[in-house]
């Protein structure tokens, strides 16, 4: 049975849909809960660049890969690991 | 958001004395518990190595492990992120009116809890081990009448002038509104 490896990224996507909603509900928290000023302000705008760096070294892990073939599930669970 | 000048309930004259968080060091420490997590991967990555296994270079085997460091890296940043926002918005105010304790509790719950100061009974601040001494904080607890549960405010700087102050605070209130900290019924 043979599977395009491009279907992993469906769990994935809801990964970043689910800690996207977490960061989203924490910056909510300090936009509407903080003190106001200029530090709560850097804290925001701190929140928004971190997230996006984050998100920007995973795809950049992920591009790295060929997308393009696909999974044989007996060979998946038979652990052929590549020696060095 | 907050504004210190203009906080809810706002009494004629208040003005806002203190503002406090945390000491620093919770967020050194927070620093610390992130950088150790995000070395696990980098750990297990160089184990593989030294075995011998390159699964990283193995087709299928390869991208799964990708996508399970993404998924990791991502829920780490989560977390530390969360545990940022609770730190920065778990804060005590203390007016020369009242004290307002405003705490995180999670990311759906979030208590605010109201003391007079004339209701103050007692205030004691404690300093216990040898980091918290050399950097000077500590918890401050403030007891009020009746059953009543106790103000605490965890690890904030100088827990010893935040007592004097508090004390200093509510004398003056006591003075200006009455006394309330006492339980008996004259």
């Amino acid at each position: 049975m043979e599977l395009p490896v491009l279907y992993l990224l469906i769990p994935f996507g809801l990964v970043i849909l689910l800690t996207t909603l977490f960061v989203m509900f924490n910056f909510f928290h300090i936009a509407h809960f903080g003190l106001q000023g200029t530090k709560t302000a850097l804290v925001l705008v701190g929140y928004i660049a971190i997230y996006v760096c984050a998100l920007m070294f995973v795809f950049q892990i992920l591009s790295s890969f060929d997308w393009s073939q696909t999974i044989v599930l007996p060979d998946l669970f038979s652990f052929k690991i590549p020696l060095i | 958001m907050i504004d210190l000048g203009n906080l809810p309930n706002h009494e004629r004259d208040e003005v806002t004395k203190l503002f406090l968080r945390r000491h620093w060091i919770s967020l050194v420490s927070l620093g610390f518990t992130g950088l150790a997590l995000l070395c696990i991967p980098a750990f297990f990555y160089a184990t593989m190595r030294f075995i011998g296994w390159n699964f990283i270079g193995a087709p299928t085997l390869g991208i799964i492990a990708g996508l399970l460091l993404s998924t990791y890296l991502l829920l780490v940043t989560v977390i530390l992120m969360t545990q940022f926002t609770d730190y920065y918005l778990d804060t005590w105010i203390v007016t020369n009116c009242r004290i307002i304790n405003i705490e995180l509790q999670g990311l759906f719950s979030r208590t605010i809890s109201e003391l007079h100061l004339n209701q103050i009974q007692d205030v004691t601040s404690e300093t216990i081990g040898m980091l918290p001494t050399f950097l000077s904080y500590g918890n401050v607890y403030i007891q009020t009448a009746g059953t009543r549960e106790r103000f605490n405010f965890q690890n904030v700087d100088n827990p010893e002038d935040v007592k004097e102050l508090i004390i200093e605070l509510s004398d003056d209130d006591k003075r200006r509104h009455g006394d309330a900290s006492s339980d008996r019924i004259v």
